[in-house]
């Protein structure tokens, strides 16, 4: 081979390489590590993960190991499955509805076992307090297959079935916002969702799921039905929680649009993880708004009513002060000025009207606050024993007459005539005490009975009933719905002193104990979860409270001598002010 | 015609490759600088494509991370009683399929891992018009089982929604998750195509092969102009030299500059004018010779004539002489008739010299010619003993030659022959074909020595000088012998070797003025030792 030829045949050899190796892409190749642990998630190993079951455990140990399993926390299901025949854990659908037990009995039986549940009570799919489980229901039963030799669960009822403490650990009771039917006023409604990394997504959910069929003109939802959230409502480092719905909102007005991302705002923001919001249908920002939504977003809809005053209200020599509880001044209007008279007071949201009561409590005086000019105007009179008058964010006032033939219920909106209504379950009761949410949406009542068994009459006991209100879409009212009693917390039922509100969905019960007074938060829905809710001890002649449903303004406790702040808790201190009339507005 | 053919075509490229040192250098250059090209831009397009692969995998394992932490993390928000495994996988892998068609990949969501079903099994939920066998196999056993991220090249192949399919390279990574609601490994593959990075790197192969392209041809063109400058004065030498050769030797090369060449030219030139002046005085010097030995030759007739009238005349009258007188005069007749031959042969070598040598030829048959030189030799060959055998074929060998020079050239090779041949046999050998004739006089005698062959030529040129005279040669035959050959346009060649005798062979052509090629016999005589 000549030199010329070796050269012609490595230039061919060289020009073929950069031809046929560099053009091309590779097209396969070893699979190469990318790094990571693959399948590990975010999830904290932490807590609870029970033992799938063992082979040989008895029917009574399966029932009892999967109760126990549905304890696994983060919350998970995968292990309780382990336990149900192979056809019912394609059926098992435990977010039907959550099932919480105080106790739980002995388990018992063999191809049919039960387990009976005390103190239970049910959460339904959003988390809502469905009331507590009928005596009927409230042993469960569980019919027992084998299968490959071993016991399995055929019919597990369609519950997560947790103990109290349970959920009071891993559950959070928090509040999920709707609309009241005139658009102008957000209406929580309390849910009890997991918290953790679950919480904003079960707060979307059942958000999304709308405030339930009976309270259809109480409350609105402005997402559209049939929205979902796909797979969950992530957070990112940032707190940055991503709402990406499923559906068509291009058919939402502007208004409509920016009232659910004040939904979504103020539901999620009780997520302390989260600091913003992106909300998305389908990918778009819902119309007129950004997709960014800020946590502080809505906030003109305050359930509490941004505009009303944290000021006080008092009767000073018969005149109306208003002020921080040590520096009260007379107001401006007439009622500051002269003594009409007043026994009792309220003050509506925005502290412009006052309502009095005159004569003994049976007539009812209106004028402004603020205006020097103004006149009292009287909107009701000839009532036998009136408590308080309440005003909601609608200017409505509420007027609660104690008549020997029990409690009547009077509306007066705005100046229209004074019209009763009739509120099942208060209206002819003995009403000791009521309260009206700032919404507007609630009705909440202290009833005292004396039940007679057996031609006896037993003690006396007061019981707190919540009533929903039903408006139409411009306020009127169409209907107060039957008094739900609020169960006590604890066993015996005592005598209730006083009610404030102290959040939007919760109010302060003072109530005496032996010889000192207790004052507890119960909240509105009724669901024992407020059993962990803290109480307060008091020593002294502590008859009044004096709250407001926005969180930020203290709780007051007042005897005819002093008040105490209830968050400080020190001596009380006197005041020249009637303290028995002392109030927030509302 | 032949050479319009590719034959001749290519006949004449190899003769311009032999002949061009421009066209050798050119290429030799061209193809040097392609292989430093290519090696060049190999080594370029490699990196480029290393460059282009290592960026596009970091980020699409970035991104595929991306993905995956955002499953994890949606995965992680998902109430732990939502058991719909279905519902969850579509919930799971819908948004990815949807941002993946915004940023140009594909997904494909496989598993449970350990069910041990190939993809193309079905049961994956994957980007709309994605050929799940676009996951490698290789990858699809990696994640058989639980397994950490990993990726690998593909080639991806998409149906497109007009029906069109789209296939490229592609990377293919895969990753696992853990569905809540069935508490089992899902695999999520992620491929991403290298359609830009394909475009990219043809962008850059095509721009490479454009400037090597160019660069070639520069390189060719700057090489043509560098070697021409070179070649051009050597070219020109070369043609002034040929002049010189034929005798143009006032051709001079012009000098231009101070450089390498226009040194090598004044050099050049030097040489050629000292030669030219060494060749004018040689040429002067032998004029005068030749002048010298002719204008000797005229005179010494004159004399000898005379010298040769009285000697005849005592040569007539030796009879009335006592023995002694008379022998002498015997003696002075012969050397009379040796001085006369030798002058005679100066003569004719004064006329060769002169150039005034003619030729009148005639259809020569060297049978005869050989027959009569053997005739005329007879009286010599018998004095010495020596048989003089001819030859020859039976068909005349003829040539178109001087019959008289012929008969001379012969006679000189054989009377030299005899001379040689110790009272051997001499043997003359006659040959002819269509383009030559030959005769070959061959004797067995004392031979001649390596080197001798090219030299008893010469003039007066003797073996051993001791040696006499003895057949009263002139030392001047075989010289007037090679003349008289050359005048024909033949050859008289000489072939000897010591104890083995000599073999002289003259060959003519069968024209006159026809250019011999082979001569009808060999050199070296068939029974010499040489060829046994």
């Amino acid at each position: 081979m000549t030199r010329r030829r070796r050269l012609l045949l490595v230039g061919t050899t060289v020009a073929v390489l950069a031809l046929s190796g560099c053009v091309s892409l590779p097209e396969s190749g070893p699979v190469v590590d990318a790094g990571g642990d693959g399948s590990s998630s975010d999830e904290v190993a932490c807590c609870y993960l029970p033992n799938g079951p063992q082979p040989g455990e008895s029917a009574t140990d399966i029932v009892q190991h999967f109760l126990e399993a549905m304890q696994a926390t983060p919350i998970q299901t995968n292990v309780a499955k382990q336990f149900l025949t192979e056809a019912a854990r394609a059926s098992w659908d435990p977010e039907q509805e959550t099932i919480v037990y105080g106790e739980r009995g002995t388990v018992r039986g063999e191809t049919r076992v039960s387990v009976a549940l005390t103190d239970a009570h049910r959460l339904d799919s959003r988390g809502v307090f469905a009331g507590p489980l009928p005596p009927e229901e409230s042993t469960l039963s569980f019919r027992m297959t084998t299968e490959d030799g071993e016991w399995r669960i055929a019919d597990p009822v369609d519950a997560l079935v947790v103990p109290q403490t349970w959920t009071d650990e891993h559950f959070s009771s928090v509040n999920v916002y709707y609309v009241d039917p005139t658009a102008r006023i957000l209406v929580p409604e309390p849910v009890s969702v997991p918290r953790g990394d679950q919480f904003a997504t079960a707060l979307t959910r059942s958000l999304l799921s709308g405030p339930g069929p009976g309270l259809g003109d109480v409350s609105r939802n402005f997402l559209p039905p049939g929205m979902s959230i796909g797979l969950s409502v992530p957070v990112d480092e940032q707190g940055l929680a991503d709402v990406a719905l499923r559906g068509d909102a291009s058919g939402m007005s502007a208004e409509e649009a920016e009232l659910a991302a004040a939904q979504v705002a103020w539901t999620l923001r009780q997520d302390p993880t989260i600091r913003s919001i992106r909300l998305t249908a389908d990918g778009q920002a819902l119309p007129g708004q950004s997709s960014l939504v800020r946590i502080e977003q809505g906030v003109q809809y305050d359930p509490a009513d941004f505009a009303s005053s944290t000021a006080l209200f008092a009767l000073r020599d018969g005149r109306l002060v208003s002020g921080r509880v040590d520096a009260m001044s007379p107001v401006d209007g007439p009622p500051g000025q002269d003594d009409y008279g007043f026994t009792e007071f309220g003050v509506n949201l925005d502290s412009t009207l006052v309502a009095g009561l005159t004569e003994g409590a049976t007539s009812v005086l209106v004028g402004s606050t603020y205006d020097p000019e103004g006149s009292l105007e009287q909107v009701l009179s000839g009532a036998t024993s009136l408590l308080p008058p309440v005003w909601d964010f609608a200017d409505r006032l509420w007027l609660v007459d104690r008549t020997p033939t029990g409690a009547r219920v009077t509306l007066v909106e705005g100046t229209g005539k004074p019209r009763l209504v009739d509120v099942p379950g208060v209206s002819g009761e003995r009403v000791r005490h009521v309260l009206v949410s700032r919404d507007g949406s609630r009705l909440l009542s202290v009833v005292r009975r004396s039940p007679r068994v057996g031609g006896e009459t037993r003690r006396t006991r007061d019981e707190l009933v919540a009533s929903r209100v039903q408006y139409d879409d411009r306020g009127n009212l169409i209907a107060v719905q039957p008094a739900q009693r609020l169960p006590w917390p604890t066993g015996e039922r005592p005598r209730i002193k006083d009610i404030a509100w102290r959040t939007p969905t919760s109010v302060a019960v003072l109530y005496p104990v032996r010889n000192v007074v207790q004052v507890r938060a119960i909240v509105v829905d009724g669901s024992p979860a407020s059993l962990s809710a803290a109480s307060s001890t008091l020593t002294g002649d502590f008859r009044y409270l004096v709250g407001s449903p926005d969180p930020a303004v203290p709780l007051y406790a007042a005897s005819p001598e002093g008040y105490i702040e209830l968050s400080q808790n020190r001596t009380p201190e006197s005041s020249d002010v009637g303290l028995a009339t002392l109030t927030y507005t509302g | 015609m032949a050479e319009r053919s590719p034959r001749g075509a290519l006949r004449r490229g190899l003769t311009f490759w032999r002949r061009s040192i421009q066209a050798r250098v050119v290429a030799s250059t061209v193809l040097l600088s392609a292989v430093v090209i290519a090696a060049v831009g190999w080594l370029l397009l490699q990196q480029t494509q290393e460059g282009l692969l290592d960026n596009r995998v970091d980020a699409v394992l970035a991104e595929a991370a991306n993905e995956t932490a955002e499953a994890n993390r949606g995965l992680t928000r998902v109430p732990g009683t939502d058991v719909d495994v279905g519902t969850q996988l579509n919930d799971l892998v819908d948004p990815i399929k949807l941002r993946g068609a915004a940023r140009g990949f594909e997904v494909v969501l496989a598993g449970p891992a350990g069910s041990g079903n190939p993809l193309s099994a079905g049961g994956t939920r994957s980007s709309p018009g994605l050929d799940v066998s676009s996951v490698p196999q290789s990858l699809q056993e990696r994640f058989a089982g639980p397994a950490g991220p990993g990726w690998t090249f593909t080639r991806i192949r998409v149906v497109q929604p007009d029906g069109d399919v789209r296939e490229g390279p592609g990377i293919a990574v895969g990753s696992q998750i853990v569905l809540k609601a069935d508490g089992e490994i899902y695999t999520l593959y992620y491929l991403f195509p290298l359609d830009e990075d394909a475009e990219t790197l043809s962008l850059v192969t095509r721009a490479l092969l454009t400037a090597a392209g160019v660069l070639l041809v520069l390189v060719a063109g700057l090489t043509w102009l560098v070697t021409r400058q070179v070649v051009t004065p050597i070219r020109l030498a070369r043609r002034v030299a040929e002049r010189l050769a034929a005798g143009e030797l006032q051709e001079r090369l012009r000098v231009t500059g101070e450089d390498d060449l226009a040194r090598l030219a004044t050099s050049f030139n030097q040489m050629a004018s000292s030669l030219q002046k060494q060749i004018r005085q040689l040429e002067e010097l032998s004029r005068v010779q030749r002048r010298f030995v002719s204008d000797v030759s005229h005179e010494l007739r004159t004399p000898l004539t005379t010298v040769r009238m009285a000697g005849d005349v005592l040569h007539d009258a030796r009879r009335g002489f006592d023995p002694a007188t008379a022998r002498a005069a015997e003696l002075l007749q012969t050397e009379l008739d040796r001085f006369e031959t030798l002058l005679a042969d100066l003569l004719e070598i004064s006329r060769f010299d002169a150039g005034a040598a003619q030729l009148e030829s005639d259809d020569v048959n060297l049978v005869d010619v050989a027959h009569r030189v053997v005739d005329m030799t007879r009286v010599l060959a018998d004095q010495r003993g020596v048989a003089v055998l001819v030859r020859a074929p039976e068909h005349g060998c003829l040539a178109e030659a001087d019959v008289r020079r012929v008969e001379r050239i012969v006679r000189n090779l054989v009377t030299n022959a005899i001379d040689h041949a110790e009272s051997r046999d001499v043997v003359i050998q006659v040959e002819g074909d269509e383009s030559a004739a030959a005769i070959a006089v061959r004797d067995y005698g004392v031979g001649l020595a390596a080197g001798e062959s090219a030299m008893v030529f010469n003039r007066f040129w003797r073996a051993d000088p001791a040696r006499a005279r003895t057949s009263g040669g002139t030392g001047l035959g075989l010289s007037i012998a090679l003349e008289d050959t050359h005048l024909h346009g033949g050859w008289l060649q000489a072939w000897g070797r010591p104890g083995e005798g000599a073999q002289f062979r003259l060959t003519l052509p069968r024209r006159a003025g026809g250019v011999l090629r082979q001569s009808p016999i060999p050199l070296v005589p068939e029974d010499s030792q040489e060829l046994v």
